[in-house]
């Protein structure tokens, strides 16, 4: 099975790419009321949170200042999850935290891995440091 | 900042665990009614199936064991979720 890692590079790129926006559109939704669901908000806070969600998406899905970005979301997601989501059930799964857990451990898991090779900064050179063959 | 790449390793590993087990989680919502949830027990066989398979490969991927065809299978069912 080991002949599955040659493919880690593109596979990481459209996994940071799909977290990435995916993150974003939760700015765009708390920021701008985008995608319906959910009304944007006005209170400081979330409207913190939503440009840190908008702008940390992008910045993970692109690779650009990844490790920065992933660890000021992955921070965000955490504070989120401890505020908002843990006081109303222990389970991550019954007091609708889980997606916070979620983006909160890949952000870690992208910030020490850092972008990989295909990632704007790889091309600009920033992550010059190539990443570990694999992470198994 | 590459230096932060030595413990990718062990950051993936509880990356691995929480996933696993959150995922885990909805399996024993729908087998065994634990974690305590609404929508009750699966009932039909497509519930059962999906119970059964987010159950054993979220505890699976959760340890490490024979993970990469846990985490096929997993991907696949999340693809044709519908509940």
């Amino acid at each position: 099975m080991n002949s599955l890692n040659r493919f880690t590079d593109p596979a990481y790129c459209l996994m940071r790419l799909i977290f990435g926006l995916n993150f974003a559109s939760h700015g765009g939704q708390l920021l701008f009321g985008m995608f319906g669901g959910m009304p944007g908000s006005n209170s400081p806070l979330l409207q913190l949170c939503g440009w840190i969600c908008l702008v940390g998406g992008f910045l993970i899905a692109f690779g650009l200042l990844t490790r920065l970005a992933a660890f000021v979301s992955s921070g965000t997601m955490a504070v989120a999850y401890f505020m908002v989501h843990a006081p109303h059930n222990f389970f991550p799964i019954a007091n609708q935290g889980e997606r916070a857990v979620f983006y909160s451990w890949v952000f870690l898991f992208i910030f020490f891995y850092g972008p990989g090779r295909w990632s704007i900064d790889a091309m600009i050179g920033k992550g010059k440091a190539a990443p570990p063959a694999s992470a198994t | 900042m590459a230096w932060l790449n030595r413990y990718a390793d062990a950051i993936y590993c509880i990356v691995r665990l929480t996933i696993g087990l959150m995922f885990a989680c909805h399996g024993g919502q729908k087998i065994f009614g634990f974690p305590p949830s609404e929508r009750g027990l699966a009932t039909n066989p497509t519930g059962l199936t999906v119970g059964w398979i987010e159950l054993s490969c979220g505890f699976l991927i959760g340890f490490g064991l024979l993970t990469r065809l846990a985490a096929f299978i997993a991907s696949g069912e999340m693809v044709s979720h519908t509940s």
